[in-house]
């Protein structure tokens, strides 16, 4: 009965970690770029880094990201002529995608878990752990 | 390699064509304002008709001319057509065009807008109709008739008028508080077009093909299917005439919807090139205004998922 209990939480607990990790990939990339300009490897390199190896995503899902995002005006990319096959392109953060990531992050993270009392119930969970 | 080679007028011509496609996929709502215009304006044809009018009518698929018989009563209904069919084109390109140049300076604008923006100018597009409706009516019937003249004027006088007015609708709709006459509308028309005559043709040219490989493709379908249905049913004559009459019906239909379609998305591209000479902002840019004045709440989550 525990080991079926355990498997049961487990369960749980990936499939909520997978919705969960889904919906960080964008907060990941962006905040990639703002830690600097990035080539798709550096920032699929940053998010594993990041995540401690838990995020993963593939190259192409980044570059289809990528895209929307020029098109949105959040993102703009340089063209680094490569001597060895096509153009690199190095991604930067625009002034609109720094404002809306800034505004996101105050407004999902700062406010809410950098808040006292949330901040006391996770270092009693830290504590139980 | 300077602002306006060869390549780079060519290479415009082709970003208009793609911010013309940009623009009827984030509003939609554009595609019905040629749809009413064709409906009210088959709804005139038919009452030619229903007046007993002695006429001839002869075309092709994306556009047809009414020829009367000679005598004055139908003479004079006919350019009575031709002036509530021009005034009804005219308005609905107006609405179109002021909500395209809207979204390219990145306004969000409804299609209800745009008609009551239209109705503001009714005077000045009523004025460019009553112009365009004696020109075409002059060189469609008048000069058709003409024993002496050579078709091969007509078809240049024809030319002629369709490259002058080309940019005519969108001018007016663009100074939004200055009122434009035909003749000052005429003139910037002519002007836009001599400047900007290369990226004019091959934007039309993108869009004729890429509506031409839409037709191909339903036609092709159409056959198929007709085949397919001819086998099926065992070469039953009855089951093939019922097939072929709506098969006939949805080529018919879907031609008119491809028609209005190239109307539509080659009024967009001319809009677009106008604002380019307006503004000298490369169609390039013109996607996120695009895309600003169409996002939503539904869109964005897109974005990020």
């Amino acid at each position: 009965m525990a080991t079926d209990m355990l498997t049961y939480e487990q369960t749980l607990l990936v499939g909520w970690e997978e919705v969960y990790r889904k919906s960080q990939l964008s907060l990941l990339m962006l905040l990639a770029l703002k830690d600097g300009a990035k080539y798709t490897a550096e920032i699929k390199d940053f998010i594993l880094a990041t995540s401690r190896g838990l995020q993963t995503t593939d190259e192409q899902s980044l570059y289809r990201a990528l895209r929307r995002y020029h098109k949105a005006g959040m993102v703009a990319y340089d063209e680094v002529v490569s001597k060895t096959g096509p153009n690199l392109k190095r991604y930067k953060l625009t002034e609109l995608g720094m404002e809306v990531l800034s505004r996101f992050l105050q407004r999902n993270i700062i406010d809410i878990f950098y808040n006292q009392d949330i901040q006391d119930l996770i270092k009693k969970e830290q504590q139980h752990g | 390699m300077g602002k306006n080679t060869y390549k780079v007028r060519l290479k415009r011509g082709w970003s208009v064509v793609k911010s013309s496609l940009m623009v009827v996929r984030s509003a939609k709502a554009l595609l019905l304002v040629p749809l009413m215009g064709f409906v009210i304006t088959s709804v005139l044809l038919v009452s030619l008709f229903v007046f007993g009018l002695r006429i001839e009518i002869t075309g092709t698929w994306d556009s047809f001319s009414i020829y009367p018989k000679y005598d004055l009563f139908s003479l004079l209904a006919c350019f009575v057509y031709y002036y509530l069919a021009m005034i009804v084109f005219v308005f609905t390109e107006g609405v179109i065009a002021h909500n395209v140049i809207a979204r390219f300076n990145g306004t969000s604008v409804t299609v209800l807008h745009s008609f009551k923006a239209a109705w503001a100018k009714k005077g000045q597009l009523a004025a460019f109709a009553l112009v365009s409706s004696v020109v075409v009516y002059v060189i469609a019937f008048v000069f058709e008739k003409l024993p002496l003249v050579n078709k091969f004027f007509v078809w240049i006088a024809e030319l002629s008028w369709a490259g002058a007015s080309l940019f005519a609708i969108p001018i007016i709709m663009a100074h939004a508080d200055k009122k434009v006459t035909p003749k000052q509308a005429l003139k910037e028309s002519s002007l836009t077009l001599k400047k900007l005559w290369q990226e004019g043709v091959s934007s039309q040219l993108s869009i004729r093909a890429f509506l031409f490989v839409a037709i191909v493709a339903i036609y092709a379908l159409v056959s198929v299917i007709m085949r397919v249905v001819y086998i099926l049913s065992g070469h039953t004559n009855g089951i093939n005439a019922a097939v072929g009459v709506m098969s006939f019906v949805v080529v018919i239909a879907c031609s008119i919807a491809v028609a209005l379609l190239f109307n539509l998305l080659g009024l967009i591209a001319r809009c677009a090139l106008l604002y380019y000479k307006m503004t000298d902002k490369e169609p390039e840019q013109y996607d996120l205004s695009i895309m600003k004045a169409g996002m939503t709440v539904t869109k964005a989550k897109k974005l990020f998922s």
